[in-house]
């Protein structure tokens, strides 16, 4: 172990699942002083572990578990878990970060993070106590729910406090959007990290942890960790979050006509009132919030419905919830989406990509091209949430032609089925995106087009032009000027300004564990206070510029892992329905984001990256100024750097 | 005698756990949840959370029980404290409390009890609560009318605690 970490732990738990051989390495404070903990940290083991172009099934793909640097300590929001891993579903840089205790007790436990590479010889789960640890036999356990796994876990090692990360049957079967269950309620669930870590036949990692976490300066710690809780709790927004959750933005975004609705088609879901956040509240579903570790803002629901006389509870359901599996089907009863996303949790799904798989085989089936005999029995149309349910739980058990063709995602199904099904898949790069409208919020669209992982909203959220909040009004002014016009949504200007800032700061949140709450969305906490924190705890000094830098430096790094995988500006790309369908009604009739709107944002990111306009690929330049001159001479050994403007 | 309480709403709390690592920072230099006076039950099933935290009671069985003294009465705040020097680590004041309300600490072999942070609790400035939020923790004197209702709801509260114990956790 590295004896004189602070902040951190100082120490990987290496597991080698082939050979069933645990060692423990050191990490040293550079790694964490370029590139911060978690996330970060995760991202440079990547690149020193794969080859370019591997299968992600290849059993050296490592599965890589990584607390944030501020995980565990009082530091507001600091409950966040990242993994990494060549993604299953996209083939590229794949990062899925999840909620809950599970980071806090890896570092009680005496571990940053748990590298796994390998393929066991049958089901295994992983124990973690106290610095010891262990592979032991998981059959009992294969085929169990989340919540029967944990359940089964905490009896089996006796210990109440334990805490487990699992997959559910989605992830033993592949399932190419499969979750990693951080809790029962807490999904690092995108991309198919899930289907990763059942190839390699684990089922669970089980922490418990008694250790101490030490802080450089513990008591100035402290002053400063109450003092940024405080920061975070007085935006506007953390109180909106605290009492409707991420859902109550249903409501308002569906007003405003910018509420993806089945299947992107249209952007109005006629049932919005009572599905949605508000709703929960008022309907009486809502029992209750669930915090992540040190939360400030308790976002997270506890609901509970009943269908048939069952009663059902779920951690959620979020906005992206009400999403996939509300408005983008055509949802008229809550209960189906508070049941979906509750069985989505229990079977080891991404809600995201389940509920946009299933809303393109309805397409596919309305439109004829996904024909009778194909579909099991199932109608697919629109507002069937009974159908939804049954369809969820096929999918992860790959069960019948239907299940087992939805498994795979809306571009591979779409491939399979063909016709012009591959127009309504709304993915790119092998991901499907969040229902957030691309067409209209063009900071999205740039922010979706460059995202390591594919479409979607969690490697970057700009939702800083639409916010009227008093802190998000002068951030907006700091980076693009007074000029008003910029604050409109649908404006293409100043994006690459908004969505680098965005990226560089979620980069940094992210590999200290902290969630985006605390500086995006509640935009008070800013780079300074991060560093503060971070000083404090880990006696590596730096300030606000320095953490913006390291966020930097993880997003150039990431560009990198992806450039070695064919991902360059060819690839900087958002559904087709997107940039060629255009919006059907409403205030915004007649927008999409064209492939030439596009072209220009990107033009404007890749210059204020400093990267190659024609190719978007990193520079010499680019890497050596974030002192990744190591990176820069690999892509320039194997030609992939970009030209200097 | 008023009493100084950390009045708890279990109902409210979301087991975030920040009072927890919060109270280990303030007195132990380090996070380390068993280094904490406050404790949280959950039971993810049901979505409730209990804190577990010194009640002040008046009874105070703690006092009797302490083989060596090391728990005496703190005269302003009316609270008992354990003295860290003197305490040997036997744990028979932990089984005495009927409200869970003092913990050991296996890593500085010590019994571990709330002091009210000498009258300024932080598990309260870090609690949901401490921004205008519904929150679970809230320091406040009780008059000699609110007693009643403050003990019935304690009892409440561990009622609802023994229901989650089984199966809970606990940190």
């Amino acid at each position: 172990m590295n004896g004189n970490a602070t902040g951190y732990v100082g120490q990987l738990l290496w597991v080698d699942l082939t050979n069933r051989k645990l060692r423990t390495e050191p990490i040293d404070p550079q790694t964490i002083r370029l590139f911060l903990g978690g996330r970060g940290v995760a991202a440079r083991l990547l690149w020193d572990l794969i080859p370019a172009g591997m299968n992600p099934f290849d059993e050296r793909n490592p599965l890589i578990f990584m607390s944030g640097t501020l995980s565990g300590t009082p530091a507001p929001s600091s409950g966040r878990t990242t993994v990494t891993c060549k993604g299953p579903a996209t083939a590229m840089y794949l990062k899925a970060n999840g909620g809950g205790h599970f980071g806090a007790a890896l570092k009680f436990a005496a571990y940053d993070g748990v590298v796994l590479t390998g393929r066991a010889d049958g089901p295994v789960f992983l124990v973690i106590q106290d610095g010891q640890a262990e592979l032991r036999d998981a059959r009992s356990l294969w085929g169990k729910s989340v919540s029967e796994t944990t359940e089964m876990l905490q009896r089996e090692l006796g210990h109440s406090d334990l805490k487990v990360a699992c997959i559910g049957p989605a992830g033993e079967n592949r399932v190419l959007y499969a979750s990693i269950m951080l809790s029962p309620h807490n999904a690092a669930a995108r991309g198919g990290v899930g289907a990763l870590m059942g190839d390699k036949r684990l089922k669970a990692i089980a922490v418990e942890g008694h250790g101490s976490i030490a802080l450089a300066q513990p008591q100035e710690f402290l002053a400063s960790a109450i003092e940024a809780r405080n920061i975070v709790a007085e935006d506007p927004i953390s109180r909106s979050l605290y009492i409707f959750g991420t859902s109550g933005g249903v409501g308002p975004t569906n007003e405003a006509h910018r509420w993806p609705t089945r299947n992107f088609l249209e952007d109005h879901h006629k049932h919005a009132d009572t599905v949605g956040g508000e709703y929960l509240k008022r309907g009486g579903y809502l029992q209750g919030r669930i915090g992540c570790s040190s939360c400030t803002t308790s976002c997270h629901r506890y609901s509970v419905a009943e269908i048939d006389g069952t009663l059902f509870a779920c951690g959620g359901p979020e906005f992206e919830t009400f999403g996939a599996l509300g408005a983008g089907l055509d949802i008229s009863d809550i209960r189906y989406v508070i049941r979906g996303s509750g069985l989505c949790n229990e079977l080891g799904l991404d809600v995201i990509s389940a509920g946009y798989t299933i809303q393109w085989a309805v397409e596919s089936r309305q439109r004829g091209v996904l024909k009778k005999n194909e579909c099991d029995g199932f109608s697919l149309d629109w507002d069937n949430g009974p159908e939804m349910l049954a369809l969820l739980e096929r999918i992860a058990h790959r069960q019948g032609y239907l299940g087992d063709l939805l498994a795979d995602g809306t571009k591979r199904a779409a491939e399979r089925v063909g016709g012009e099904s591959w127009k309504w898949a709304v993915q790119a790069n092998g991901l499907e995106q969040s229902s957030v409208e691309t067409r209209i919020k063009k900071a999205y669209a740039l922010a979706f087009a460059v995202n390591p992982r594919g479409p979607d909203h969690l490697t970057a959220e700009p939702m800083l032009p639409e916010f009227t909040t008093p802190a998000a009004v002068e951030l907006m002014e700091k980076l693009c000027g007074p000029d008003e016009r910029y604050r409109r949504d649908e404006s293409t200007e100043k994006r690459a300004v908004i969505v680098r800032y965005h990226e560089d700061i979620y980069a940094a949140l992210d590999s200290l564990g902290l969630c985006a709450f605390t500086a995006t969305c509640a935009y008070t906490l800013r780079a300074n206070h991060i560093a503060n924190l971070f000083s404090l705890a880990t006696g590596i000094d730096m300030d606000g510029d320095q953490i913006m830098e390291a966020g930097a430096r993880i997003i150039e790094l990431e560009r990198a892992l992806n450039l070695r995988e064919g991902r360059d500006r060819n690839r900087d790309m958002l559904p087709w329905r997107i940039l060629n369908d255009p919006v059907k009604s409403g205030p915004y009739e007649g927008l999409k984001t064209s492939k030439e709107e596009l072209d220009r944002m990107l033009d404007e990111y890749y210059t204020l990256r400093s990267w190659d306009t024609k190719t978007g690929r990193p520079t010499k330049q680019s890497l050596t100024a974030l002192r990744l001159t190591d990176i820069a001479d690999a892509l320039d050994d194997q030609g992939l750097l970009g030209a200097i403007g | 005698m008023t009493r100084q309480i950390v009045d708890i709403d279990y109902t409210r709390c979301t087991g975030c756990r920040a009072c927890v690592l919060t109270c280990s920072v303030f007195h132990a230099g380090v996070v380390r949840p068993s280094a904490s006076a406050i404790h949280i039950a959950s039971s993810l099933d049901e979505g409730v959370n209990v804190p577990l935290l010194c009640i002040a009671c008046k009874e105070r069985p703690c006092l009797d029980v302490c083989p060596v003294n090391a728990i005496r009465l703190h005269k302003t705040l009316g609270i008992p404290l354990i003295d860290t020097e003197a305490c040997t680590g036997c744990q028979s004041c932990i089984p005495a409390c009927p409200y869970q309300g003092i913990s050991f600490d296996p890593v500085a072999n010590k019994a571990v009890k709330c002091d009210l942070c000498d009258g300024e609790p932080l598990c309260v400035k870090v609690c949901i609560g401490a921004y205008e939020m519904p929150g679970a923790l809230h320091y406040v004197t009780l008059s000699g009318e609110e007693e009643a209702d403050y003990d019935r709801r304690v009892q409440e509260r561990m009622n609802v605690y023994r229901s989650v114990k089984d199966g809970s956790e606990c940190s």
